[in-house]
């Protein structure tokens, strides 16, 4: 915009309030320095500007200081609860009952509704374990090799033989299987190992420990595993059954005559008529093992 | 803008803005506090959407809303150019610079006053000025201009009064 003697006070204005531009500022001065007469009336303009009167204050600023309030965000929030959450999502799995196997012995077991318990001092490695199709570890186990006549399992044609519910019918502790809940009953049991796993026991200077795990309940029937048996295969055909670790440490000679038994019961059971509808309780000394119905 | 920064604005901003609104209300303390305070809150309220650096330009606007409404239910809003020289009502004898000036500011149209006050005392660009009192740059501009022009006429008439 270009001054003259008719705009040259919209000049002054800009001037006094600092709004001109270096090239503006410089053409305004050019002006005056042409019409000096007019720089009274530049200095009249500038008697129009206010200055702040610092005496005058706001009084009451107390009044209007804040303080913080001390009040959660959701940022700070929020890995709380997430935390929380995954806490209690995390209870339900601390309610399991979980066995650890102690480490010479071979019964060890997740399973929420048999519990196992040691076998008395004189029998102090005997376990009964029921497992679950989906938690017996199969091919983590040593195969059971038979050294001697391989105690065969011992299974019913017709009726099932039943693991002892419960305690022991003479009151002792060795076995202690729960009353199964509805939801138990209904467990499917694929998987039956026999397996015999050899250690060395330091008392008793290198003597065999056999872990031997027998098939109690085979509620189908009508099949005999023995332990030379592929275990895939009795997996394919049996579909329930209640597996019993027996673990035990034996001499020879009572190895050999709980082999005798077995092959007994599984020669005779079949062709006497009287066992049939008998029920066999099989015991090692005072200890019952498990009861067979015919 | 949390409660540190916001208390730090009322130290700061506090007496420039008691300042704005007591000139503009003709010295009446009580609206002007009144003012001042209504618009902190307002600011308190709306803490989380203002920046620290905006909060002054924030408390000038939300005032000057405030002064408008008081014009309004005072029934003596005066706009920028349905004023005369006539409002004139300065007394020759007056040579109180301070009190001169501002009798001779009362005369001004609210917002002409308001843009005055926002460029001398808080030395705000036009542009600045514009967007508190939301016009056009333009406007502040032609507004200030008229009310430099008229404040520069009342100021001289006493003295030329005075003279003669």
């Amino acid at each position: 915009m270009k001054i003259d003697l008719l705009n040259y006070e919209a000049w002054m204005a800009a001037y006094i309030d600092g709004e001109l531009t270096n090239q503006e500022l410089k053409i305004f001065n050019q002006f005056l320095e042409k019409h000096p007469a007019l720089k009274e009336e530049l200095v009249a303009y500038n008697s129009t500007k206010f200055i702040a009167e610092e005496d005058v204050v706001f009084e009451n600023k107390n009044a209007l200081y804040k303080k913080e309030t001390a009040s959660l965000s959701i940022k700070k929030i929020w890995p709380i609860a997430a935390a929380i959450l995954i806490l209690l999502s995390l209870l339900p799995l601390l309610k399991e009952d979980y066995t650890i196997r102690p480490k010479n012995n071979v019964a060890q077991t997740v399973n929420t509704s048999i519990k196992v318990k040691k076998a008395p001092s004189k029998m102090p490695n005997m376990a009964i374990v029921a497992t679950p199709k989906t938690n017996l570890p199969a091919t983590t186990k040593k195969q059971w090799q038979p050294k001697q006549a391989p105690i065969k399992a011992i299974t019913s044609p017709k009726n099932a033989t039943e693991v002892m519910a419960g305690k022991t019918q003479n009151g002792d502790h060795l076995v202690e299987v729960p009353e199964q809940s509805e939801k138990n009953q209904n467990t499917s049991i694929d998987k039956i190992v026999l397996i015999e796993k050899e250690t060395i026991d330091e008392r008793s200077q290198k003597q065999e420990i056999h872990e031997t795990v027998a098939i109690i309940k085979n509620t189908q029937g009508d099949v005999a595993v023995s332990p030379a048996q592929n275990v895939s295969e009795s997996q394919q055909t049996e579909k329930e059954k209640a597996l019993i670790v027996i673990s035990k440490e034996t001499t020879p000679e009572l190895y050999s005559r709980i082999n005798e038994v077995a092959n007994k019961i599984e020669n005779n059971i079949e062709t006497i008529k009287e066992l049939k509808n008998a029920q066999i309780t099989v015991s090692i000394g005072k200890q019952k093992l498990f009861t067979i119905n015919n | 803008m949390n409660a540190k920064s916001y208390n730090q604005t009322i130290d700061s901003i506090a007496d420039r803005l008691f300042r704005f609104v007591v000139k503009n209300l003709n010295k009446d303390v009580e609206t002007a506090r009144d003012i001042v305070q209504n618009s902190f809150e307002v600011l308190w309220k709306n803490k989380a959407a203002v920046l620290f650096e905006k909060a002054k330009a924030y408390l000038f606007q939300v005032a000057y809303h405030q002064i408008i409404d008081v014009y309004r239910k005072q029934g003596r809003l005066l706009y920028v150019d349905n004023h005369h020289e006539n409002d004139l009502s300065i007394s020759p004898d007056l040579n109180d610079q301070r009190e001169i000036m501002h009798r001779v500011l009362q005369t001004l149209p609210s917002m002409q006053r308001s843009m005055i006050l926002l460029k001398d005392y808080e030395g705000y660009s036009y542009a600045e000025i514009a967007n508190i009192l939301e016009v056009n740059e333009g406007q502040v501009k032609i507004n200030i201009f008229r009310a430099r022009k008229k404040l520069k006429a009342l100021i001289l008439s006493p003295q030329q009064n005075a003279a003669k």
